[in-house]
């Protein structure tokens, strides 16, 4: 950023030398131009005074008069040529030593000008990274510059509401989606623990609960997506690698029903971010990792590695072949790997995943200031890798 | 146990209370927060399970006003709300527990269940006394092993006895505890229930009476 700044301050000296260099030569130009115009080829005056004073003594129209006469003329003419030329020397020398010393004073009031702007960016920069509550609020002369600041501060105002607007229709959302839910969930689960209900009702109700649970994790996916596309709130210190040995733990018992082998390579790996979030995509990794595999013999292997910039996340699954048009199309929410060789952990319905998956993995990653990538395994199955900054 | 259950949902509110009863617990119901407050100031409740968005008064501030006015009730909020500084401020506020909505009615029973048993002094998870045990979580009860088959209501009454602990329960108490508020004060309920519970727990007399008083466990 510093050599940006230094390049419109050299930029800004530069043009204020020339200019300045510009100008002196014209000026320069110009009195040379009335010095050569002013003095005479011919000192006519000089001429005439000699002239007059021989003819008072009765001294005329000899040819050494002549001759003097012309030594005079001659003499002068030297002379002139002489001051002409010193005169220009003179003078650019001086311009250039002046222009030099220009071009340094210009250097540095172009600093000077140029620092509120360095205030402003760093501002901007800070909110950006941080959160929108900041305000530049320059003071200082009514300029530019200011009016800069000032129309940051209103876009910064606009975004804020607008982010705020989105938080709390998220909120709201929340809980207007839930509150169905739930009565859905308790009147069944009521009326299930009913001894005396009868078989059909039982599976009535069984098949209830299980649709109501998809759109409990369907709900709850879309609001963790929206959630997440917004600025992180909590900035805590979180290992990548117990983050991804959580996830395994949970998803053992699934992995061991669908006879996948489970393994991971864990290393510590700090971040910076929302441990629920970053939670949120190592278990939707595994889960998908699990989900989208072969019916026999599959793996899937959790590794976690640090370099001193990068904290890396990587998912790695056999299963079914992925052609390579496809790899981006299953970050898009709701979309699916559609393959009739994928194997359904658990009952149909809720074996079926919500399809926002990785989409949340790309948005909570993005949101972290990081990055997502997907390969395709040449015998089938996928490589999912999440790159985020490193923090110590 | 009597728990009041407030909701403004009526659907959720009245297959909550249905559940609860299956449960031998006493419901009361209202939908929302000014009858709440009315009904906590007559009735002596064990458990209020309050959601926070109600109409009226708001649940939030039924909360503080049930743990400013210090009564023995345990207030269980129950709401869609489910970051974690909605949870931090509703237990903040004095709610002893906080279940997020969509739950499991199981585990709103057992916590329930859990919260009841924090009184003053806190009581076991089984009941016990003079041979006779009582699980209120599997609704179930033994003498010396034998199990005895009890309706909701003498499960009930039998539980106030046992926490009790040999101590003399009134009639009045019976009535606050195990019965809802559609009950006839002046009802001979308690007397018949009480017969009930002695025939089924057969002999000997387990459970004395003294006129005026009330009854105790021996």
């Amino acid at each position: 950023m510093s050599e940006r700044r230094s390049t419109i301050r050299l930029r800004l000296t530069a043009l204020y030398a020339a200019a300045f260099f510009v100008a002196g030569a014209i000026l320069i130009g110009l009195n040379f131009v009335y010095l050569a115009q002013s003095l005479p080829h011919r000192p006519v005056g000089a001429q005439g005074i000699v002239r007059q004073f021989l003819e008072e003594r009765g001294v005329r129209n000899r040819p050494v008069i002549d001759s003097f006469l012309g030594a005079i003329a001659d003499q002068a003419e030297l002379e002139r040529r002489k001051t002409l030329r010193g005169m220009l020397v003179w003078s650019l020398v001086s311009l250039g030593a002046v222009g030099v010393a220009a071009g340094g004073f210009g250097w540095l009031l172009a600093g000077r000008a140029l620092a509120p702007l360095q205030n402003v960016t760093a501002t901007a920069r800070r909110v950006a990274d941080r959160s929108l509550h900041e305000r530049i609020a320059l003071d200082g002369p009514d300029d530019e510059i200011k009016e800069l600041a000032d129309t940051f501060d209103a876009m910064l105002e606009r975004l804020d509401r607008a982010f705020d607007g989105q938080r709390r229709f998220v909120a709201n959302a929340s809980h207007e989606l839930r509150t169905p839910l739930a009565i859905n969930r308790t009147v069944i689960e009521v009326a299930l623990a009913d001894p005396e209900a009868p078989a059909s009702t039982r599976k009535l109700g069984e098949t209830l609960l299980e649709v109501n649970h998809r759109n409990e994790r369907l709900i709850d996916g879309l609001l963790v997506l929206a959630s997440s596309e917004q600025l992180i709130d909590r900035n805590t210190r979180v290992d990548l690698s117990e983050v991804a040995r959580r996830a395994v733990q949970i998803s053992a018992s699934a992995a061991q029903r669908a006879q996948i082998d489970l393994r991971s390579a864990l290393t510590p790996a700090y971040v910076a971010g929302d441990p629920a979030l970053l939670e949120r995509i190592a278990q939707n990794l595994v889960d998908n990792a699990i989900r989208y595999n072969v019916a026999r013999h599959g793996w899937v292997f959790v590794s976690v590695s640090a370099d001193p910039r990068t904290a890396r996340l990587s998912v790695e699954n056999t299963g079914p072949v992925v052609a390579p048009y496809q790899v981006n199309g299953l970050f898009e929410p709701f979309r699916r790997l559609n393959s009739e060789r994928t194997t359904d952990v658990g009952t149909s319905t809720s074996g079926r995943g919500a399809g926002l998956g990785l989409s949340i993995v790309r948005s909570v990653t993005a949101a972290h200031g990081g990055e997502v990538h997907a390969s395709p395994r040449p015998d089938g199955g996928l490589l999912v890798t999440v790159n985020l900054p490193a923090c110590q | 146990m009597r728990v009041l259950v407030v909701e403004d949902e009526r659907l959720l509110a009245d297959a909550v209370a249905e559940g609860l009863r299956r449960h031998a617990m006493a419901v009361d119901v209202v939908y929302d927060g000014a009858s709440a407050l009315e009904r906590t100031t007559v009735n002596d409740y064990d458990v209020v399970v309050l959601d926070r968005d109600l109409p009226r008064v708001s649940g939030d501030e039924v909360c503080r006003a049930l743990t400013e006015s210090d009564g023995a009730a345990r207030i269980l909020m129950l709401t869609a709300a489910t970051a974690v500084v909605d949870r931090v401020a509703g237990l903040g506020l004095g709610a002893d527990d906080y279940l997020v909505k969509p739950f499991a009615f199981d585990e709103l029973v057992a916590r329930i269940q859990a919260l009841a048993r924090r009184t003053r002094p806190a009581a076991p998870p089984v009941l016990e006394r003079s041979g006779i045990r009582l699980d209120p979580h599997q609704r179930a009860v033994t003498r010396d092993g034998t199990p005895v088959s009890l309706s909701r209501k003498e499960f009930a009454v039998l539980t106030e006895l046992l926490l009790a602990d040999g101590g003399f329960v009134s009639a009045e108490h019976l009535l606050e505890k195990a019965w809802d508020e559609h009950i006839d004060p002046f009802t001979g309920v308690v007397r018949y229930t009480i017969m009930m519970v002695r025939r089924k727990l057969g002999d000997p007399q387990a459970i004395d009476t003294e006129p005026g008083v009330g009854y105790r466990l021996r």
